[in-house]
């Protein structure tokens, strides 16, 4: 039961998603695979040169991200964990849930997110996730540690 | 009331083409320069410093060539003003807050602010040195006609030119350092699979130019034209029509109009947390906003300035710019969600004194 976990990560709250996944994870043999999704969607009228370049950067930014959530799985202490780091471009939420249905995926760990506000004003991947993914979800209470 | 639709419905229409045309000049010639062998960290820097500024570029170029000199400044100022106090504020209100690097805001907003400052000096030069035969009612000075004002223009242009210098420097220096680290990092790590689409999408490494380049380069400067010069057009017959006075559309409608590439950016970019593309593409556009379109062009024509824009528009201008650093120095370099909504406040304060109480409407 729930040896393959899927981890979405935008680099924000990865100390606690972390620490939240270690915990769940005990010693149990698991895979985990960590997901940065580049949100290559842009307003209307968005140059296309600066919509290459946002690409660009969130695609650094992206494997930036995967390496410290590498790091932090500490994986020579975790030996019981295998781990996968993939990248790729889309709707964050699609990618997300698509990814877990094609994949066999067991469960998603994902942070709650943006406070109320935010989630007025910029919708949330984590609310649609909850909604839309095809397993169990186990959704981490995020505290902003910008 | 037909006539005002009309020029409404032409007004928009043009301003999606000015936006549209100048996004496909910049991205063709961006090809065409990289089949050239001009560096990637130069086209990069240019698509980003100049690609959203086209459209106030074009509009207040049409503008000071052939309609009227006055919206020339207005448009400028007014895209500053607007960029600064609305996109910021719209911006940090919207995201939650707007983060800047202590360098790039060290670097491109003090640039910003004497790039206001020095935009005054040319105007105050123009009144000092503008032969009166020019002069008329609200015009006290003309930018151009002798060889002072001609001077405080080249310093202009000589400015941005080395602003640019600094940025493509920095550019370098950035990506290097990156480059070094991100060698470091690999070390025994895991490969990190990439999607398929990730894998190439860096346009600018075609190897040929394809006829489609060129035609795009030239259809796309043609519309840059046509449609700059529809939307000024448009612009002045409104404010005809309605009876507001022509710099009074340059400051804001024209201006929030041509801004509105600076806006999509500012707000995705900061959505995505590519903070720094926000402040880049704000603070970059202010500076050539000024030391571009007034700069240059006066040197081929005359710019008309207003009394209201020497008084008070460029004062304001730069007052805003200096409280926008203060306001992220002030929080720990971020603009927060209330900073914003401050911001936008003093838009509308602006706004409401320029055209109730100085616009003469």
């Amino acid at each position: 039961m729930y040896n393959k976990i899927l981890i979405p990560t935008m680099g924000k709250y990865i100390h606690q998603l972390m620490d939240h996944t270690l915990k769940f994870v005990d010693d149990r043999d698991v895979e985990i695979i960590a997901l940065y999704v580049v949100d290559d969607s842009v307003p209307f009228l968005t140059p296309n040169a600066v919509k290459e370049e946002m690409i660009e950067e969130l695609k650094l930014k992206g494997g930036y991200f995967l390496d410290k959530f590498e790091e932090l799985l500490d994986l020579k202490n975790n030996p019981n964990i295998s781990l996968k780091k993939i990248l790729k471009k889309g709707s964050p939420y699609e990618v997300i849930v698509n990814f877990a249905k094609e994949n066999k995926v067991q469960m998603i760990i994902l942070g709650s997110g943006k406070s109320i506000v935010d989630k007025h004003l910029l919708g949330s991947v984590s609310e649609k996730v909850v909604h839309h993914a095809p397993c169990d979800v186990f959704l981490v209470r995020t505290v902003n540690d910008d | 009331m037909l006539d005002v639709v009309i020029n409404v419905i032409i007004l928009i229409i043009s301003l999606i083409i000015v936006i549209k045309s100048a996004d496909v000049f910049i991205e063709n010639i961006s090809l065409i320069g990289a089949v050239f062998g001009v560096s990637q960290i130069l086209l990069g820097v240019t698509a980003a410093a100049i690609g959203t500024s086209l459209p106030e570029f074009g509009s207040a170029l049409l503008a000071i060539l052939n309609h009227s000199s006055n919206m020339g400044v207005g448009i400028v100022v007014g895209s500053n003003i607007w960029n600064v106090a609305g996109i910021f504020g719209i911006t940090a209100a919207v995201t939650g807050f707007v983060k800047a690097d202590k360098k790039s805001l060290n670097r491109d907003g003090v640039v910003a602010v004497v790039t206001g400052i020095l935009l005054l000096f040319v105007m105050i030069l123009s009144v000092k040195f503008t032969n009166p035969s020019l002069l008329s009612n609200n015009v006290i000075g003309v930018i151009s006609c002798s060889i002072p004002i001609i001077f405080g223009s080249l310093v202009m242009v000589l400015f941005y030119l080395y602003y640019f210098k600094i940025l493509l420097k920095d550019q370098k220096e950035d990506l290097n350092s990156f480059k070094k680290e991100a060698t470091e990092r690999v070390g025994e790590r895991q490969d990190i699979i990439l999607d398929s689409s990730l894998t190439n999408n860096n346009p600018l490494e075609k190897e040929k130019i394809k006829s489609k380049n060129i035609i795009l380069v030239i259809v796309s400067v043609l519309a840059l034209g046509v449609a700059c010069d529809l939307l000024i057009d448009s612009a002045t017959h409104l404010s005809h029509i309605i009876g507001i006075p022509e710099t009074i559309m340059a400051l804001f409608t024209l201006s929030i109009g041509t801004s509105i590439p600076e806006l999509v950016v500012t707000l995705s970019s900061a959505m995505k947390g590519l903070h720094d593309l926000s402040l880049g593409t704000i603070f970059g556009s202010v500076t050539f906003n000024i030391l571009i379109p007034i700069g240059l062009l006066s040197f081929f024509s005359q710019i008309n300035v207003e009394t209201l824009s020497l008084y008070f528009d460029t004062p304001v201008m730069i007052l805003i710019t200096a409280l926008a650093i203060l306001l992220f120095k002030w929080n720990n370099m971020k603009l927060n969600r209330i900073s914003g909504l401050f911001l936008i406040g003093v838009y509308v304060v602006y706004a409401y004194i320029r055209i109730f109480f100085l616009g003469g409407l």
